[in-house]
């Protein structure tokens, strides 16, 4: 955004006067073909983000890129082409862009002396490093870095799975996307967190995220399409949003209130008699009846995440006060739960093992209010009420004057969105973003927001919540891109060994869940460097991960700078890269050639279609783990070989292709990779509902047997329920069953919203609220991304500013109780005056490595890793309590403050000569 | 006379920016330098704040017989006004000497810094709308809120939907002889006169 005097820039510009002339490779050159010019266009799948699967063409001249549109044929897309797609040809072509292996010569921490090696030898190296440090230490020893890479980098869990390593899963998970599959998981289904904006959502509720900007499983043109077909449109979230300022509601609540909020719009929905009784009571455990007065007791629940047998099974052990069959009768089933039937006046049971109410349903009436006396085996006497009605106690409290206080907001607010949302019958399932994610009690506060959308009945509706995660067979196996089942997932007692497994009892089971939710803790397994405790980590394999995007990006360096051996993929000479002992070229996703399935509810299905040849001696990152891995002498034991051993030749990138689309043969009419790719440069992406109508296609799949993989209708939760009242939350952290609110863990406000004593930070500090031309960490050193997006930027209010005494552009220092980081400032009244949004993700190619800067405006040096969500250990990467004043050193040193800087244009692409 | 311009349709506007670089990509602007960019307008006391994008660029001012100042102050006649109405710039024609960069009043224009410094601003993308295809920008914008068309013709959706805007559509006022045809629909939110009083 250009918020300075242009006429002054253009002045300073002019004044500098840069005498090279431009390469010409865009429209005008395009403009001007001669008729020998052979000019093409192939169609593809952007990865210009990790996040949406946009259809787009590539114009190619006489083999040579040279524009990127979006393709308006994609359901998913509508023809999204965001600044970073339509700048892809500078970063592909960028001249400092890593195109050989590379060794150093000189110890970490200064500067590398990289050396360029041949793949051989790099792969040898690795192999054998690899091996040794296996035998000597134990394959634990060895550790993922699983970034956002370009192919998407689910490859990359094989090389652990192969070596034998617990470390499977080191993603960001655990704060982005983890949080809100574990919720949905809990609550109805692994892939109900999305919900799809192009089937029509009546009111659409952007909570926590703004996917017009961040593409996050709806691309920006389907959410600005979304917004205008929604009869209403409700915002909620701290900061006005770019979409969010034409919304019929905006409540800008208190940074991480969120859970409150959630809880009095339960309370509302339950007072007013909005819910969707019918739904609830036959789909629900609302009827169930629960009670203080028994011990929790239950079962042992074994089923098997998503539609994949090889994923793995982690067995919960299910305790709860949820009244039994077995609470009431010796010998009786403790997968039975009582509930009182209306009709017959009697206490009966619904069996959860087999998904069945007593007898015919429709002569069944369930009650889901009041209290029953229950009579215990033992003969004594207890009060029992139902599930809805311990709901119902637990949000009491959450008036909308009371949540108005600790939301500092307008109770009225508050009142009239939560009416506009129920008014509808139907009005959409709820979009939750990472606001909610990084605030602290993330699993409470989404999990409260979907108890909203469950009460409503916008589950597997159209326009409910309603994704393909692990619900769709094929699209699972897809997922983990080609290779990922190559190896058998570890054992549970393997999974018990990730760092993080023992601080946070549900990550076993988080596993077993595919694609980001596989988590491991990142800032755990750092500690476990450092101390090598309660087991050492001596080797990393990484794949395009960046230490700096991890919370504690200071004590991640530290533990980078500790290990023995570190073999990275990577697409340019990151500060991450640079801590690496072998550095590897990554293709670039114009490059590559692969299967692609859209996160999230749109089901967009199409290919990577290679329209660029690979630059150097980049390869695509499975061929990278491949050869690894057959260095290492470590078999591939084909998973569709019915023979035992498996053990099988590993295959090649071309075969790779091809078995990812073997489950699609009959459905698409296809025989191989190429035909795949033949019909997607024809037709367009697919639209998965229709590819698999009956996996997925199909509304309300809970009446059916197909959110579940044994054959029983209902929802793949212990009681086979929508489980209003979470029977795997009561079982491994009792009292967080139902929503309970908490003040994120450094908030200076009581749980009623009360300012306490400060402690001398005074500003709540927001982190990672997205720039449209960058996806986290990376493009920061491409032309046309920078140039729009030129140094870290904290928005702040104009009372604050005019507080601290600093105008736009000035540099402000952000300080913490860890540290200090220099962002400039940038004046937004869409902000509170005591909150500030900063910049994520920024370091600075410009400078010279090891370090590029990394230090400097990271906002994870401030994140402090003892701060967790209780459940699944996410970060605290929001609401910070910081102070700002005005940086008089400026900017840091030697990094580009202008647009005008001559480092920008050297940055221009560099074609290879012909 | 034909008045062939951009409106853009400010509510549909999410600032994404991906119209400032399908223009510099297209059209192989140079670094730093813009031929349309977006500015942020906000204003109010939080929490009662309005915000909207304001996408900026050459408004292809006037008409053949009132000229706007760019091509008035021209002293090559390289800046014209093309039959549909796009003002253009003739680089066979350009001598680099920024005038109409200094005498244009929304900043529309800028000077490449090549050996033979040229004036360059919007041009409509007319090597594709030429050949029937949409302008970079406009293809691009993920909330279609650029649209470019020809205000004096009635059956042109863009003149039907500006039209319709009524009241809704704001201009930049004019400034000497520069009379914006390019502009802007904004329901809903006010429209705040810019800082110089644009």
């Amino acid at each position: 955004m250009l918020e300075m005097n242009r006429r002054s820039f253009l002045k300073a510009a002019a004044a500098i006067g840069v005498a090279t002339p431009v390469l010409q490779f865009g429209g005008l050159s395009f403009a001007q073909n001669s008729p020998t010019d052979s000019i093409r266009k192939v169609r593809t799948i952007c990865r210009g983000c990790g996040k949406f699967e946009c259809s787009v063409w590539v114009t190619i001249k006489n083999d040579r890129p040279i524009k990127i549109t979006g393709d308006k044929l994609s359901h998913g897309s509508k023809g999204n082409c965001c600044s970073k797609a339509l700048a892809s040809i500078q970063t592909c072509f960028h001249p400092d862009r890593l195109l050989y292996p590379m060794k150093r010569t000189k110890p970490k921490g200064q500067e590398a002396g990289w050396v360029r090696i041949s793949w051989n030898e790099a792969l040898e190296t690795a192999a054998k490093k690899f091996l040794d440090i296996k035998n000597k230490y134990g394959a634990n020893s060895i550790r993922l870095h699983h970034g956002a890479s370009r192919i998407t980098s689910y490859a990359c869990q094989m090389v652990m799975q192969g070596l034998g390593s617990a470390n499977i899963g080191m993603t960001a998970g655990q704060v982005c996307k983890g949080p809100r599959a574990w919720a949905a998981a809990m609550t109805f289904f692994r892939g109900g967190n999305y919900v799809s904006l192009n089937d029509g959502v009546e009111c659409y509720v952007q909570w926590g995220g703004n996917t017009e900007i961040s593409n996050n499983y709806t691309a920006g043109a389907a959410t600005v399409d979304g917004k205008f077909k929604a009869k209403k449109h409700i915002v909620i979230g701290p900061r006005q949003q770019n979409l969010g300022a034409q919304a019929d509601y905006w409540l800008a609540l208190r940074p991480g209130t969120d859970g409150a909020m959630a809880m009095a719009w339960i309370k509302q929905i339950i007072d007013n008699k909005k819910y969707d009784a019918e739904f609830i009571t036959k789909w629900s455990n609302a009827a169930f009846l629960y009670s203080d007065a028994i011990a929790p007791s239950g079962f042992t629940w074994s089923y098997r995440q998503g539609m994949m047998s090889d994923s793995g099974i982690e067995p919960l052990d299910i305790k709860t006060r949820i009244v039994k069959e077995s609470d009431m009768v010796k010998g009786g089933s403790s997968q039975k739960y009582a509930f009182y039937d209306t009709v017959s006046k009697k206490i009966l049971f619904f069996d959860g093992a087999k998904a069945e109410w007593p007898g015919d349903y429709s002569k069944l009436k369930p009650a889901i209010e009041g209290v029953q006396t229950v009579t215990l085996a033992d003969g004594k006497k207890v009060k029992a009420v139902t599930v809805f009605d311990k709901l119902k106690a637990s949000v009491a409290k959450y008036t909308p004057e009371y949540t108005g206080k600790i939301c500092s907001l307008d109770p009225k607010l508050i009142k009239e969105a939560c009416n506009l949302y129920s008014s509808f019958k139907y009005g959409g399932g709820i979009f939750v973003g990472n606001g909610l994610e990084h605030a602290g009690n993330c699993i409470q506060s989404i999990r409260s927001v979907w108890l909203i959308s469950s009460l409503t009945g916008n589950i597997d509706t159209k326009g409910g919540h309603r994704g393909g995660d692990d619900n769709v067979d094929d699209h699972l196996k897809i997922l983990p891109y080609q290779a990922a089942t190559a190896i058998p997932d570890p054992e549970s007692a393997k999974r018990r060994e990730c760092p993080g497994a023992s601080a946070w009892p549900l990550m076993a089971w988080g596993l077993t869940m595919y694609s980001a939710p596989a988590i491991g803790d990142m800032a755990i397994i750092s500690d476990m460097t450092i101390t090598g405790k309660p087991y050492p980590i001596k080797a990393l394999f990484g794949m395009t991960g960046s230490f700096t995007q991890n919370a504690n990006a200071s004590n991640n360096y530290k533990a980078y700078k500790a290990l023995e051996f570190n073999f990275t993929a990577e697409i340019f000479m990151t500060p991450t890269a640079e801590l690496a002992d072998i550095v590897v070229p990554s293709a670039h996703w114009l490059e590559n050639e692969v299967i692609r399935a859209s996160q999230g509810a749109e089901g967009v299905l199409g290919a990577m279609t290679g329209p660029v040849k690979f630059q150097g001696e980049a390869w695509p990152d499975p061929e990278i783990c491949v050869q690894l891995l057959k260095k290492m002498n470590i078999p591939f034991l084909d998973p569709k070989l019915e023979t035992n051993p498996k053990a099988s030749v590993w295959p090649n990138m071309k075969e790779l292709n091809d078995r990812s689309v073997s489950l699609l043969h009959d459905r698409l009419g296809i025989k191989n990779w190429n035909d795949f790719k033949e019909k997607f440069q024809k037709q367009g992406v697919f639209d998965y509902k229709q590819v698999s109508p009956v996996e997925w296609g199909e509304y309300r799949r809970y009446e059916k047997t197909t959110l579940r993989n044994d054959g029983l209708t209902g929802f793949p939760t212990p009681t086979t329920r929508l489980e209003l009242l979470s029977t795997i939350l009561e079982s491994y952290h009792p009292g967080n069953e139902l929503p309970v609110y908490k003040e994120p863990p450094l908030s200076e406000f009581t749980e009623d919203g009360k300012k306490l004593r400060s402690r001398g930070y005074d500003i709540t500090l927001l982190t990672g609220v997205r720039s449209p031309v960058y996806f986290h960490s990376e493009t920061r050193m491409t032309p046309y991304c920078r140039e729009n997006h030129l140094l870290p930027r904290v928005q702040i209010n104009p009372e604050l500013a005019a507080k601290i005494g600093v105008k736009q552009g000035d540099w402000v220092w952000i300080e913490n109780h860890k540290g200090k980081i220099r962002q400039t400032v940038d004046i937004f009244h869409g902000i509170a005056p005591d909150v500030a949004s900063a910049d994520h993700a920024w370091y600075y190619p410009e400078l010279p490595g090891p370090e590029h800067g990394w230090h400097y405006s990271n906002v994870n040096v401030l994140v402090d890793d003892k701060y967790r969500d209780p459940i699944i250990g996410a970060n605290l990467l929001k609401t910070y309590p910081v102070k700002i004043y005005k940086a008089i050193e400026g900017a840091p040193e030697g990094i580009i403050t202008s647009v005008s800087d001559p480092r920008l244009k050297r940055w221009m692409p560099k074609f290879p000569a012909k | 006379m034909p008045r062939k311009t951009m409106i853009v349709d400010i509510n549909r506007c999410i600032g994404c920016l991906s119209c400032v670089v399908a223009c510099k990509a297209e059209n192989n602007v140079e670094i730093g330098k813009y031929w349309t960019w977006v500015e942020r307008e906000t204003s109010g006391v939080f929490p009662t704040t309005e915000m909207y994008f304001l996408p900026r660029g050459c408004f292809h001012c006037g008409d053949a017989k009132n000229p706007p100042e760019c091509i008035k102050v021209c002293p090559t006649s390289a800046t014209y006004k093309r039959g549909d109405g796009t003002v253009l710039i003739n680089h066979e024609l350009c001598i680099g000497c920024g005038q109409c960069v200094e005498a244009c009043p929304y900043s529309a224009r800028i000077l490449n810094s090549g050996a033979n410094p040229k004036a360059e601003k919007c041009t409509l993308c007319t090597q594709l709308t030429d050949n029937g295809e949409e302008a970079n920008c406009v293809q691009n914008c993920p909330g279609r809120a650029r649209m470019i068309g020809d205000l004096d013709n009635a059956g042109d959706p863009v003149t039907i939907a500006v039209k319709a805007a009524g009241d809704n559509l704001k201009r930049f006022r004019q400034i000497g002889s520069s009379n914006p045809n390019g502009g802007y629909i904004l329901r809903n939110l006010t429209w705040k006169p810019r800082a110089n009083n644009l």
